[in-house]
Parts: structure tokens; sequence; C-alpha cells
């Protein structure tokens, strides 16, 4: 018998989707993985490979940017967003935790690619935080790469 | 001859030429240490710290199981996964210094971090493994002062007074294909202990070891005019319409069929 989670979470993974489809979510979100073949991180060739992370009916999630009190609080650089909520994994939906943090071969680097109206060509940041303890979302800290322009 | 200043400065030869995709070929020295000093704590401690290590979470059985020819500085941590126990070797942050180290050589006096990085440990685990950290302290500088470590790259000689081969450690912190270009390197300091990547973050046990290089420019192309002398003659020549001050330079090639002396008036 499945637990009141497991009920909720179709239903919120569809509710979540809604700002969506009404089109008021302009970013889009995915992990980047990336692995070189030289002999160490940046070295030779390098593969991309990249998982979007969508709520039901592969709808973005939510994108925010942080304020100037919650970049000094967290210290956070400038141009620092929060990622969700994101609904976790369930049979046939959700966004598992392994695919917010993979599991790398030592080497490999991940990113967040952000892409949207402040980023037409995409972003990368780096995973600042990832918080996973509420039952029903996660939520992600993603840093700029570089220091982004004013 | 091409537009270039055609010198060599340390391990950097210009012009550079197309090497790869990337552009790690025009500092050398970071690769021949990282891979160096690599080669030298697995050769000296791979038994030793194989029969220790092995079972510990997140360790593996080699003693240098990532390289990283980076800082080790929270950026790159959070963006490149890495395997414990990590060996990284970059240039510091700290400046450069140049200045004339002779009439005709400057010098570039730099500064590299060398981080040994154990991973997270629990106290057992760190009581039990932490003393490679200065050990491997020692191995880094026994490697400086041999000059090079023959589990990292060997040449043969021939002993003089029986003419038996010897096999030594290739020198590769000096000048030469496929070494540092290094006029001089020594360990300016170390220290062992537990490190982090951010203030409040999770204590790594590491090594970190400042070294200090310093690296000579000279002319490396041939094609280079080298000045043998140089005689300069003022006065009239009177066998230009407008005299004016003759001025020539001997040089080690040829001159011009035209003299190659400038005149200015």
């Amino acid at each position: 018998m499945g637990t009141l989670r497991d009920a909720l979470l179709p239903a919120i993974n569809s509710i979540r989707a809604i700002p969506g489809l009404l089109g008021i979510r302009p970013y889009t979100v995915s992990i980047l993985v990336g692995t070189s073949t030289g002999a160490y991180t940046g070295r030779g060739d390098r593969l991309v490979e990249q998982f979007p992370i969508t709520e039901a009916g592969g709808q973005p999630p939510k994108v925010r940017q942080l304020n100037t009190e919650e970049l000094a609080l967290g210290n956070l650089g400038k141009g620092s967003l929060r990622i969700g909520p994101i609904t976790p994994d369930f049979p046939g939906g959700g966004t598992s935790i392994e695919r917010i943090k993979p599991c790398v071969a030592a080497g490999q680097t991940v990113h967040v690619m952000v892409t949207g109206p402040e980023y037409p060509n995409g972003a990368r940041f780096l995973i600042k935080d990832v918080q996973t303890d509420h039952a029903l979302h996660y939520m992600l800290t993603a840093e700029p790469v570089s220091e982004m322009g004013p | 001859m091409s537009d270039s200043l055609a010198i060599t400065w340390g391990g950097l030869s210009l012009p550079a030429t197309a090497i790869g995709t990337d552009l790690a070929s025009l500092d050398p020295a970071r690769d021949i240490l990282l891979e160096l000093f690599a080669a030298a704590l697995n050769s000296e401690l791979q038994d030793a710290w194989a029969a220790a290590a092995g079972g510990i979470d997140l360790l593996t059985p080699i003693p240098v199981a990532h390289k990283l020819p980076a800082l080790p500085d929270l950026d790159t941590m959070r963006q490149a996964k890495a395997a414990w126990p990590m060996l990284a070797v970059a240039r510091s942050i700290e400046p450069n210094q140049e200045d004339e180290f002779t009439l005709w050589q400057n010098r570039i006096t730099s500064k590299w971090s060398i981080d040994y990085v154990l991973g997270p440990l629990e106290i057992g685990d760190q009581l039990k493994l932490g003393d490679v950290l200065i050990a491997a302290g020692k191995i880094i500088a026994a490697v400086i002062r041999n000059g090079g470590h023959k589990a990292y790259a060997a040449t043969t000689l021939v002993t003089p007074t029986t003419g038996d081969p010897l096999t030594c450690a290739k020198q590769v912190l000096g000048p030469g294909t496929g070494c540092c270009g290094f006029s001089t390197i020594g360990i300016s300091s170390f220290i062992c202990g537990a490190a982090a990547f951010s203030q409040g973050g999770p204590k790594y046990h590491a090594l970190t070891m400042t070294l200090q290089t310093t690296e000579l420019d000279s002319i490396s192309d041939a094609d280079a005019v080298l000045y043998t002398g140089a005689s300069i003659a003022f006065g009239e020549d009177l066998d230009q319409p407008e005299p004016g001050v003759v001025v020539n330079l001997d040089t080690a090639i040829p001159l011009p069929a035209d003299g190659g002396g400038e005149t200015t008036p």
C-alpha cells in the first residue's frame, strides 16, 4: 500500500506543470555532464550529455533570481538562481536526486544549463546546494560559473 | 623568418605551434610536475598505501588516484568530480615576478602550489593514514633534489669504469625536450593537516607545498640576427648628395649588397 506521499507526487507534478502550460515559466533547466577525452578534465575533445529537468508534460520548473539579501545571507555570487520546487521521482515521472546530482566518474564535470530571456544561448551554473529535506520537492541553488555582467 | 619574437622562456617556445585541442603545451611544466610527482608517490608508496587504505570508504588503493592540473579551489571542486587521494599542481595565485637576470636574459620567478589531498576522513582513518602526508612531502622534496624519478622517465648511462649500463632518472626539471625548463626550483614551505575548500566546510586532510621556480628567456630561432659586435661611425658621407650621419652594424649574417648601413640626415 502506498503512502500519502506516493499518492500526492503525481498530482503535484501535474500541478507544477500548469505555469509552464500557461507560458509563465520562461527558463528551461538541464543538467550537463561533461567528459573529456584527454588525460585531464578539459583536455582533448569534450563530450557533453544534457539531461533536462522538467515537471509533467516536459514543462520547465520555476527559476527565480535571488535578491541581494538572499545573496548576502547565502554567501552566493551575483546572478545566483534558485530552481524549484522540483518534484521528486515517482513511478511514471518526477526527477530523481541522481538526475540533479549525477554520480559521475572522476574528472567528469557537472553543470546546470539555464536557457531563457536573460541567457538566450544558455548559461552554465555550478550546483551550490541541493535541498532534499522536503518530502514533496527538491530545491536547487545554482551559482554562475563566471561573473555575470550588471 | 616569421614575425615571432623567436624566444624560449622556460618551457614556452615562440612561435607556438598548434598541438592538440588545448593550450596546455604553452606551459608544459605544470603537467610534467604533476605526472612526475604522481609517478613518484605511486611508486614509493603503492604497497604501503594499498595495505593500509584498502576498504576505507571514498579512498582508492592507489596513493594518487586523481590528478588535477589546476588549483583545487571551491569552484573547481564543485564543477569537476574528484577521486581520493588527489594530487593537484598549478602555479600559485601569488604574483609572478619578472626582472633582469643578466644584460641579455630576463627571469620570471613563480610560486607553485602542490596539494596532495587524502579526502574527508573520520578520526580513526585520519590517525591510520595521516602520516602519509609528511612522507609525501619528503618524497616530493627528494624528487626535486634528484631532478626526476625513474618511475616517470628513465635514461640509460654507461658506467665509465666498467662500461656497464646504468639506469638513472631522467633529469626533467631543467631545459630540454619534454622538460620543465626551469632555471632553479626549490621548496619554499609545506604544511600538513586539515584543510577545507570553503569556510566551515568538511575537513579534508592534505599536504600543501609551495615551490618557487625561475625561468630564463633566450633566443630560440636560428633565423634570429645575432650581433657579434657593432662599429658605429659618425660623420658626413660625402658620397651622398645630402651629407648625413652613417651608422654601420657588424652582424653575424652577411650584410645586404647595398652595404646595410642606415643613413640618417
